[in-house]
């Protein structure tokens, strides 16, 4: 990773070529490939008063340079090595430790498909949790990929991560699987291994939220965290619901008398996200609302920003349904 | 490169960088028509979709403007009159 991420951000030739590098990256590796690359870049410690002021300087100079007005050139020439290190510093130092615990999670990437890829840490199956993540915008959790798996344990759950094409959504199946969202479903359950998993859950957000939610009543799975998703009753998911709305939309997914628990956080100051939350509560009787106060429709990032990511994920995904769990 | 194409053009990389008030507030085809614009603060951009909004904007023109320096342009419209000098 280390020597490819070198000869990668050699060639970038602008500062938004190597933004693109590093969205890619965020997108796809694993806690311990993002502390791996934080520790070849920077020796000194990132956090110190002394690396703030460096980098404080170096963006000064930088603008001075460019001028306040020159926002737009043909060509910008960028220090790759100092942008690294703000990037690298940003991602480890501030968010992944924010995430919790010091040492990065053991999680190991595995591709399945170009649209799954599941990080597992080994160990019995049999006493872990399967997470399916359904991503959304960016092809992310609404957060880095490492960050998001350091507030999981690694020692109980493998993490699945789903993708889609631009523009596709879910709607129409899982790329390579099949080109209709249910039997692509079907087609996890078995590329994944459902059965020798303990328990299996759900997780979405935005653009993947409601396809999380679609797929715990498919799979009957243990539980469900869906962040921020889209109204059943847009025009959509019409062509899901038989004629009958959202309540047609869930029974054709299989929503029977005990539907699993399901968690909807959304943002109070998305409207919009409101909205979609108290129409879903209306029609699944297992749903609880987890409104995040001052987020928008990003809401899953504010509460790593307040620490309270993992906690929420272990009440969401590893509590829910078990015997004591309110 | 004329302005409206331009638009048109434009339109999808907004999308694209994850901003989603043209496509939800219907102003869209208002907007390629040229008859309606907005400022950009006012699109609330995050960080995340205004490093894809640049990205797009310097795939698709060769046009370098950098994330924190978006909201310097102005409005949507001053964006594509940048653009149009940029092509010129």
């Amino acid at each position: 990773m280390n020597k490819l991420y070198k000869r990668l951000a050699a060639r970038c030739q602008s500062p938004n070529q190597l933004n693109k590098l590093h969205i890619t990256l965020e997108n796809r590796m694993t806690p311990l490939e993002l502390a791996a690359l934080r520790g070849e870049f920077i020796t000194r410690k990132g956090n110190s008063w002394l690396w703030k002021k460096i980098i404080q300087a170096f963006f000064r100079i930088r603008r001075n340079i460019l001028g306040k007005d020159s926002v737009v050139r043909k060509y910008i020439s960028i220090n790759t090595r100092e942008l690294s290190k703000v990037w690298l510093a940003k991602l480890h130092d501030q968010y992944l430790l924010a995430a919790g615990n010091n040492a990065p999670a053991p999680f190991v990437r595995k591709r399945l498909g170009r649209a799954v890829v599941i990080y597992e840490a080994g160990g019995d199956r049999a006493g872990k949790t399967l997470v399916v993540c359904f991503s959304g915008n960016f092809q992310r959790m609404m957060m880095p990929t490492p960050v998001f798996l350091q507030s999981i344990d690694a020692n109980n759950a493998d993490v699945v991560l789903l993708r889609t094409e631009k523009h596709k959504g879910y709607r129409t199946g899982i790329q390579e699987l099949t080109s209709d969202l249910q039997s692509s479903l079907a087609a996890l359950k078995i590329l994944l291994k459902f059965d020798e998993y303990r328990r299996v859950v759900t997780v979405g957000t935005s653009g993947g939220a409601m396809p999380a939610l679609l797929s715990a009543l498919y799979w009957q799975a243990d539980a469900c965290l869906s962040v921020s998703p889209n109204n059943p009753e847009d025009d959509r998911w019409h062509s899901f619901a038989d004629g009958e709305g959202a309540p047609g939309l869930f029974k054709h997914f299989g929503m029977g008398e005990k539907p699993p628990p399901v968690h909807i956080i959304y943002g109070e100051n998305s409207i919009k996200d409101a909205e979609s939350a108290g129409v879903i509560e209306s029609i699944l009787p297992s749903v609880r609302l987890v409104p995040v106060p001052g987020a928008g429709h990003v809401a899953l990032f504010p509460l790593l920003e307040r620490g309270e990511l993992g906690g929420v994920l272990q009440r969401a995904l590893f509590d829910a349904g078990l015997p004591g769990s309110d | 490169m004329n302005k409206t194409a331009i638009r048109e053009l434009l339109a999808p990389i907004l999308q694209d960088a994850g901003i989603f008030y043209l496509r939800d507030t219907v102003a869209e085809s208002d907007f390629v028509a040229g008859v309606w614009d907005i400022d950009l603060a006012e699109l609330e951009i995050d960080s995340l979709s205004a490093m894809e909004l640049c990205i797009g904007l310097e795939a698709e023109w060769g046009l370098t403007v950098l994330p924190e320096d978006l909201n310097s342009l102005g409005t949507l419209g001053r964006l594509v009159d940048t653009v149009v000098r940029h092509c010129e």
